[in-house]
């Protein structure tokens, strides 16, 4: 049959076939185009112009908002904090929801109750996990310092969200007990496709627990653990509410991340040029990193 | 009991700092150069004074907003707090039984407390409010009418009497209302001590960006709160503070601090 016997609505039809894929993606390409893509150029062309709450004139502005990436000090300290946040809360998410998801193999009694009760914590709005969490650090009102205080047997004043010393722990236990049984899931899933068989098999001829985890278990997990990890170590590196909950940043700017800076800089001092040069910066950084860590694990193939 | 318990939270402490630093001689910036002399030697007094207080507050005071101090006064924990006006007649009991204010906290100290200006006599929270028409408004006289009925000396004085409405007195004939001296027994002190706020009252800064001038403040107050050198964080605040003016223009920055120092009251 040719294209000149067939009708208009079986032209549409042949129409519909030969791209339906495309169709069907069109809809979520768009929305894309618009929410992700549009804002991203936006973005990019503020960037290089002088928008500010007080500047009049908006005119191009060169690479001067670039320029002043360099010599902003508490940019890069607010860089150096996050990455601070990423490198300790990052293993220890992993490690914990590892030993976690390794033991919840194992039957056990009210498994699956233990399991919602786990993670309940990654459905609470951060923002409402850092609150409250707030609240259970507070000295006057907080229950943790009482808690520590039984055990010394005497009143406890640790200032955790006002000492800088306690400030970074107080997020970490936050951040930690949030996002860990994510990894847990995550990891629990992953462990349940290592072939049993192997395993005992290799228990029969002797071999330890760490021979088989290293031998058999890592290599079947390893896809998973990777892309994991790199969620979570995306998520920690645009880390926000909870530190926004507990410390608003401070004491002073000691637990000011990249996404805090870039917030004030964009929402509460109204720098909109320079947080899109930051916001680029940020962009930049985090291709590099993530395209650096894909072709390490060679996932991208 | 602590002797006091004020607000040391970020956002906060930067007008409680301003008020003290002014009265101790502190002077924002030298008018001529528009550097910053937030470090200067009565700046630092008056925020290593703060510092000095913190002890004869509850442990944690540091992180302490404006409900943890209201709470703590009125439960009776700290025999002295700086708070906007409302604290005076809600930790007397006054209005307090009305719904909308379940949220503050229950008095136990009624009948036993007293009102005073702080050192030096010129409070920063004897802010009143302010009502405008938009230029942009469909019906301007009539908005203008309203403002001004709404301000007039009988229907002000049913608004700032009621419970609910976070409405501080503000005409003269509020503070010497007959009606409204009689609603507590010491509600002719809080009155008076209100209206003497009222004449001294410090403003607060304001000039071109001021937002990042106060941030910048309550960062390096924070820090102090935290344990940093009084000295060190004012000189870097005052650093901060450069950086802004540079920003924003000196000369222009000049005219607004000079238009704003110029006013009663900018400073004691």
């Amino acid at each position: 049959m040719t294209a000149t016997t067939l009708n208009a609505s079986q032209r549409a039809n042949l129409f519909a076939d030969k791209h339906f894929k495309w169709l069907v993606l069109a809809p979520a390409i768009a929305v894309l185009l618009f929410v992700g893509i549009y804002p991203l150029i936006h973005t990019g062309i503020v960037s290089f112009q002088q928008i500010t709450i007080l500047e009049e004139n908006t005119s191009w502005a060169g690479f001067d908002n670039y320029g002043d990436l360099f010599t902003d000090g508490r940019l890069w300290e607010s860089l150096g904090h996050t990455f601070l946040i990423l490198a300790i809360a990052l293993p220890i998410e992993l490690v914990l929801g590892l030993f976690m998801a390794q033991l919840f193999l194992e039957k056990m009694p009210f498994k699956q109750v233990f399991i919602a009760l786990l993670i309940i914590p990654t459905v609470i709005s951060p923002i409402v996990a850092g609150s409250t969490w707030r609240l259970m650090f507070d000295q006057q009102y907080g229950p943790i310092n009482q808690i520590i205080g039984w055990f010394s047997s005497e009143p406890v004043v640790i200032l955790w969200i006002t000492k800088p010393e306690w400030v970074y722990p107080a997020i970490l236990i936050c951040e930690v007990w949030q996002w860990t049984p994510f990894m847990f899931l995550i990891l629990l899933a992953a462990l349940s496709n290592v072939d049993r068989s192997l395993i005992e098999a290799a228990e029969i001829d002797g071999a330890s627990f760490w021979k088989i985890f290293f031998k058999i278990t890592l290599p079947v997990i390893r896809p998973v653990l990777i892309i994991a990890v790199l969620i979570r170590g995306l998520d920690l590196f645009r880390i926000f509410d909870i530190i926004w909950a507990i410390t608003k940043g401070g004491p002073g700017s000691v637990t000011e991340t990249i996404s805090i800076y870039t917030y004030l800089k964009a929402f509460k001092e109204f720098e909109t040029s320079y947080s899109g040069a930051i916001a680029f910066l940020v962009i930049i950084l985090l291709t590099v990193l993530v395209i650096f860590a894909l072709k390490r694990v060679r996932i991208v193939q | 009991m602590y002797g006091s318990g004020f607000m040391r939270a970020r956002g906060l402490l930067q007008y409680f700092y301003q008020e003290r630093a002014r009265v101790e001689g502190c002077k924002f910036f030298d008018a001529d150069s528009m550097k910053a002399t937030i470090n200067g030697p009565g700046c630092v007094k008056a925020l290593a004074g703060m510092v000095k207080d913190n002890t004869t507050m509850p442990p944690g005071v540091e992180a302490w907003g404006a409900i943890e101090s209201l709470a703590a006064f009125n439960a009776g924990q700290i025999a002295m707090t700086q708070w906007w006006p409302p604290v005076g007649r809600w930790s007397a009991g006054y209005g307090t039984d009305d719904v909308a204010m379940s949220w503050v906290p229950p008095s136990v100290v009624g009948g036993k407390v007293g009102y005073a200006l702080p050192p030096g006599g010129t409070p920063q929270l004897a802010a009143g409010f302010s009502m405008a028409v938009s230029a942009d408004s469909a019906n301007k006289e009539a908005a203008y009418l309203y403002i001004q009925w709404i301000n007039s000396k009988e229907i002000s004085l049913q608004r700032v009497q009621l419970p609910y409405a976070l409405r501080d007195p503000f005409r003269k004939s509020h503070f010497e209302s007959a009606s409204y001296q009689s609603l507590w027994p010491d509600a002719k002190d809080y009155l008076a001590t209100l209206q003497a706020g009222a004449v001294s009252g410090l403003l607060d800064l304001s000039i071109i960006n001021t937002f990042a001038y106060e941030d910048a403040l309550g960062r390096g107050l924070q820090a102090v709160m935290g344990g940093a050198d009084p000295q060190e964080s004012l000189d870097q605040v005052a650093s901060d503070w450069d950086g802004i003016t540079d920003k924003v223009g000196t000369d222009k920055q000049r005219e607004a601090y000079t238009q704003w120092a110029s006013k009663p009251n900018a400073y004691p």
